[in-house]
C-alpha cells in the first residue's frame, strides 16, 4: 500500500460516511497507519502487473432486484475488460441489504410496532484485472456503475 | 503454533477452501472457535472475503488495501503478534491475496516467529489454467514453486485429458509438492485437509 493513497477526512459521530460502524473493528493494519481513507466511490490502484479497481455504491432496490442488477453490472464489466484484450483476475462484490426495520412504540403497556421494508442495498466490490490500462478500467467501472454512483 | 499459508491466483477458490478447512479443523464443537483464526489479506480498498468468512461464524482478522508479501509485510508481523496476543490460536490460516508470492510471506513470518510451523498450500484453477498460463506465467510460477501442497481446484469443470495436461503443466513449476485434484464446490476429502495440515 502506498502512503500517497492514504487520505484522511475528519468526522464525528454525526458523519454520514458510514465508516464508524463498518470499519473500526476491521482494519487491523490501521493500528500502525493513519486511520481512514477518503471514501471515493471508485478508486484505482496498481500492484505489480495487476490493476485494482475498488468500488462502493448503493442500489435503491430491494435485495432480489439488486442481486439481478449487480450480476448484470459485473458481467458487463467483465465483458468490457476482455473486449479490450484484458485478463480478468477476479471481479467480485459483496451485496448487503439493509433489510427490514421496525419502530416499537409504547405509551401504556401495549407496544405498537411499525415495520419498514428497506429498499436499499449496499455494494462493495473489487475488480482485479491485467493487461489493460488503469484509465481503461476506471472508464469501464464508471460507465457500468454510472446510474448508481450518485445514489 | 501452525501457520497455514493459502496462496494461489485470483479466483482459484482459496476462500471456498478456507471455509471447508476451518470447518474440518474445528469440527462441530462450537467451543473450538478460538482454536483457529483466519487472517485474510485482500488487495482491494474494500474487503469482500472476510464478510463471507465472518458470515460462516469464524474468527477473522483482516488486512486489506495491499499485499502482505511485499507492501504490507510490516503490518503482517504486527497483525500476527496481535492475533497471538488476543487469541493464542493453535492454527492460523493465512489467506493470501491472489497476486501474492506465498514464499515471501513464509520468509517474513519465519523471521518474526521462528518457532512457528509454517506451510504453504497453493490453489490452482483447472478451468482457467491454460488461459492464464502464458500471460501470467511468472506470477503463477512464483506462487507455485515453494508450495508444499498443490490443490488443483475446479477439477470437475474440465475433462480428464485437460486435467492431465493441467497437472503436467503445473508440475513443470513444482514436482515435489503433494498434488490433489479437488472441487471446492463439493465437500473436500479429509485426506486433502490432513495433507494441508501436515498430518502423517
Amino acid at each position: 500500500m502506498k502512503n500517497d493513497q492514504i487520505k484522511h477526512h475528519e468526522h464525528d459521530e454525526n458523519c454520514e460516511c458510514g465508516c464508524h460502524d463498518e470499519h473500526h473493528d476491521e482494519h487491523q493494519h490501521h493500528e500502525s497507519e493513519p486511520h481512514h481513507y477518503e471514501h471515493q466511490p471508485i478508486t484505482i490502484t496498481t500492484h505489480d502487473m495487476s490493476i485494482v479497481g475498488s468500488y462502493t455504491f448503493n442500489i435503491e432496490k430491494n435485495y432480489k432486484e439488486s442481486e439481478t442488477i449487480l450480476d448484470d453490472l459485473l458481467k458487463q464489466v467483465a465483458k468490457e475488460v476482455t473486449d479490450l484484450g484484458g485478463i480478468i483476475g477476479h471481479i467480485k462484490a459483496f451485496l448487503k441489504s439493509e433489510g427490514e426495520s421496525c419502530m416499537i412504540s409504547i405509551t401504556d403497556d401495549e407496544s405498537n410496532k411499525r415495520y419498514v421494508k428497506e429498499a436499499r442495498c449496499r455494494v462493495e466490490g473489487v475488480a482485479i484485472v491485467f493487461c489493460i490500462e488503469t484509465v481503461e478500467l476506471e472508464v469501464i467501472l464508471k460507465k457500468a456503475f454510472k446510474d448508481y454512483l450518485s445514489e | 503454533m501452525k501457520i497455514l499459508i493459502l496462496g494461489g491466483f485470483l479466483g482459484s477458490g482459496k476462500t471456498s477452501i478456507v471455509i471447508q478447512l476451518a470447518k474440518y479443523i474445528m469440527g462441530n464443537n462450537p467451543e473450538n472457535t478460538i482454536k483457529v483464526v483466519i487472517l485474510e489479506n485482500e488487495i482491494g480498498e474494500v474487503s469482500i472475503d472476510d464478510k463471507l468468512l465472518r458470515g460462516n461464524g469464524y474468527e477473522v482478522a483482516n488486512m486489506f488495501s495491499g499485499c502482505v508479501c511485499c507492501t504490507m509485510s510490516g503490518e503482517l508481523v504486527i497483525g500476527l503478534h496481535n492475533i497471538i496476543r488476543d487469541f493464542n490460536p493453535e492454527i492460523i490460516i493465512m489467506e493470501a491475496t491472489g497476486v501474492a508470492y506465498p514464499d515471501n510471506i513464509r520468509e517474513i513470518i519465519e523471521q518474526s516467529l521462528p518457532d512457528a510451523d509454517c506451510s504453504i498450500t497453493c490453489v490452482t484453477d483447472a478451468k482457467r489454467w491454460k488461459r492464464l498460463f502464458r500471460p501470467m506465467e511468472m506470477l503463477l510460477k512464483g506462487q507455485l514453486d515453494a508450495a508444499d501442497v498443490i490443490l488443483i481446484n475446479k477439477a470437475d469443470l474440465v475433462d480428464g485429458d485437460t486435467l492431465e495436461e493441467v497437472e503436467t503443466s503445473i508440475r513443470t513449476f513444482n514436482d515435489v509438492a503433494q498434488f490433489f485434484r479437488i472441487s471446492a464446490a463439493e465437500p473436500i476429502d479429509t485426506a486433502v485437509f490432513d495433507a494441508v495440515l501436515g498430518k502423517e
